[in-house]
């Protein structure tokens, strides 16, 4: 299957490699949803072509699922929320943006160290992919640590699930369909879950700042 | 079939109790109370059938062995008392105009998808289900968690969220590079097929895969540093759940861990990478309980300290290997039953004081003539005291490493020694003194009781006797875990 199209696989990596970047370095939480579209879009689409280029109809209906989940509702949903509550969406960081830039650059060097070499065995015939989608594994990470919003943590998780399936895929798990309604299930738990604290916490908190979630001390 | 049937009691419960308005809550509380009696009793039903086939196969996804029905076991028996007792409990609590019938409810039903989802997690050999299972406690729990819709559980919810997802995505891609071994014609994705295609990937990559399943899975266990979520969610989540928590879910968690260590073993024909990760972080847990548990200034975050405290130990059960894998299974029951009691005593307290505070409890050996006993001997039980059980675990766990780990077992023995006097410390003041003005005498409705009485009960007789089946099937479970390569 990778064989004769690793080129193409190498756009799809790339394409949700700036997808992550983006979130890092975008202000509003607007641009942040559409930076998460793009990285689902992708990870749809390629499910969809290995479907397609291997003939296997169970991967198309995941990569349709897939695309209707967290391409089309998963973002509608996300919009709907920060439209609620946009007064108070402000996604700074812990860390500055030059800051950021360099603990991101710190966290791909990494990925492509030999550290992680060793992992190149699990697909030697996509070994220049791998590094990339751990890569993409440690940013969503650190979106998730660097940013203090909640809904921002929320995408950062989201995000690292994408990773993991573009991983899973590019790599050439022959079971990616068990893995991706894991997923799925996850996003569509995880959409109720944002539903109701993230109402809670702007409610009691008044804000979706993390830092303002503080009343919990070493009693 | 018959597994289906296991998983399906719990999720049938929820979806009777999903039918049912919160004025129905006495039928609820009788159909939580015959679920929990069903999940418990099919369990001891079918263990003589995992003893004397070695396995239970339900489908090609589900087949329990004998590690799988002790977990079971474990589950269905905290989940029995747990059942019980959370009846009583928030029956208080809505006298008390704390919580309303609504959120009793929905208090019954996301604990018996708990319960699902935990026995999900022990009874399928595929590790992406068993992935999703544990994801889905997570899930669950949540909600349970922030309970009380207070600032302060709002925030232990998301933080446990957060943490306990993220450390599960971290496992996830582990269990995608085991899955990305298993090559192309080997059918259906499980154990047996994990252990037996391992043997052809570089070490080098299996170390890695196993340190990301490690961090995911011990995010979940609780061990340090992955323990953060563990001081606040104790504290604030009703306390029926905090047992379960503790008692259970940290078992299943390491279900998954020992699993894997399992095939990672098989693959470097060797324990000792995997053993010397357990050892390490078991100690540093352990060590780390010890110096915290001091200056705890609530009782119920002094309890998540002696979780972490035992997870440590079981840690190191499982690291040291040979006799100590039975001592580390048999330490998982007597946990979990010590702290199901410590838990449910807990919340008796906290009943009659409104408080968590250790400064706010005092005189309880006045006020709760039955809990505040009970308090104190589940903690002496917690902290090994002879002659309850756990003293012969651990025991047993030092003995085994004391060959070959000296320095681990002294370091070990130290921190359970030191957690001993500082948590003796906050045992003596919470009993002793006045009690404070306005704080009646006396226990709360008999459920709040008497599950505690035979919780207890149980757990001495267990302390002495050990069935002759259990100890078989605890013995097959620990000798599955040594012979896997």
């Amino acid at each position: 299957m990778i064989e004769n199209s690793q080129q193409l696989y190498f756009f799809f990596d790339v394409a949700a490699f700036i997808a992550i970047l983006s979130m890092h370095v975008v202000k509003t939480n607007r641009y942040l949803i559409r930076a998460y579209i793009l990285q689902s879009f992708v990870v749809a689409s390629l499910l969809l072509l290995i479907g397609f280029l291997e003939q296997e109809q169970s991967l198309i209906w995941i990569g349709t699922l897939t695309f209707a989940i967290k391409v089309v509702a998963a973002p509608a949903f996300f919009f709907r929320l920060k439209k609620r509550f946009d007064a108070l969406f402000t996604p700074n960081n812990y860390l500055s943006l030059p800051l950021t830039l360099v603990v991101l650059m710190f966290l791909i060097i990494v990925s492509y160290s030999s550290v992680f070499q060793p992992l190149y065995f699990f697909s030697p015939e996509t070994f220049g992919l791998l590094p990339l989608c751990l890569a993409m594994v440690f940013l969503s990470v650190f979106l998730m640590i660097n940013r203090r919003g909640a809904f921002s943590q929320m995408i950062g998780i989201l995000s690292v699930e994408n990773s993991i399936v573009l991983l899973a895929t590019l790599i050439g798990i022959k079971q990616p369909i068990a893995l991706e309604m894991g997923i799925i299930f996850d996003i569509a738990i995880w959409m109720i879950i944002a539903q109701v604290f993230i109402s809670m916490i702007y409610r009691q908190f008044g804000s979706l700042n993390v830092t303002q979630l503080k009343k919990l001390i070493e009693e | 079939m018959s597994l289906t049937f296991l998983i399906s009691i719990p999720l049938l419960t929820a979806c009777f109790i999903a039918l049912l308005q919160p004025k129905h809550l006495k039928i609820i509380e009788r159909g939580v109370i015959v679920s929990s009696f069903l999940q418990l009793g099919f369990i001891l039903f079918i263990i003589p059938s995992v003893l004397s086939r070695g396995s239970i196969t339900g489908s090609a996804l589900f087949s329990i062995d004998a590690l799988g029905a002790f977990l079971a076991l474990v589950i269905a028996l905290i989940g029995f008392f747990t059942s019980l007792y959370s009846i009583g409990y928030f029956r208080a609590e809505v006298a008390k105009e704390i919580v309303g019938p609504t959120r009793v409810r929905q208090f019954f039903l996301l604990l018996q998808l708990f319960l699902c989802a935990m026995l999900l997690a022990v009874s399928t050999i595929n590790p992406v289900v068993m992935w999703i299972a544990i994801e889905a406690t997570t899930l669950s729990t949540a909600f349970l968690i922030s309970f009380y819709n207070k600032q302060t559980s709002t925030e232990a919810a998301w933080k446990y969220l957060i943490i306990n997802s993220l450390g599960l995505l971290l496992g996830l891609l582990g269990t995608i590079l085991f899955v990305a071994a298993r090559g192309e014609n080997s059918g259906a994705l499980t154990w047996a097929v994990l252990q037996n295609s391992v043997g052809g990937i570089s070490p080098a990559a299996l170390k890695i895969a196993f340190v990301f399943i490690f961090v995911g899975y011990s995010t979940k266990v609780g061990l340090v540093p992955f323990h953060t979520w563990k001081p606040d969610t104790y504290s604030k989540a009703p306390t029926p759940i905090v047992a379960l928590l503790s008692g259970v879910l940290l078992n299943v968690a390491f279900f998954a861990l020992l699993r894997f260590k399992s095939v990672v073993d098989a693959g470097l024909h060797s324990a000792e990478f995997t053993s010397s990760f357990l050892i390490f972080f078991g100690l540093v847990s352990l060590v780390f309980s010890a110096l915290l548990i001091f200056i705890q200034k609530n009782y119920k975050r002094l309890l998540a300290y002696s979780s972490i405290e035992h997870a440590g130990i079981l840690a190191l059960g499982f690291g040291f290997g040979g006799f100590a894998l039975y001592a580390a299974l048999l330490h998982m029951l007597f946990n979990s039953l010590a702290k199901a009691l410590l838990f449910f005593s807990a919340g008796n307290i906290f009943l009659k004081y409104s408080s968590t505070k250790m400064r706010n409890v005092t005189g309880m050996v006045r006020v709760l003539p039955l809990s505040a006993p009970i308090f104190f001997v589940g903690s002496l039980a917690a902290l090994g005291f002879p002659p309850f059980g756990l003293f012969f675990t651990e025991f047993m766990t030092f003995s085994a490493g004391i060959n070959d780990h000296q320095t681990a077992v002294i370091i070990g023995m130290l921190s359970v020694l030191v957690i001993f006097f500082g948590f003796f410390k906050h045992l003596s003041a919470l009993f002793f003194g006045e009690a404070p003005e306005g704080i009646a005498k006396g226990e709360s409705n008999l459920f709040t009781q008497w599950p505690v009485l035979v919780l207890l009960a149980l757990f001495l007789v267990l302390s002495w006797h050990i069935p002759a089946s259990l100890d078989e099937l605890i013995r097959f479970a620990a000798h599955n875990l040594s012979t896997n390569f």
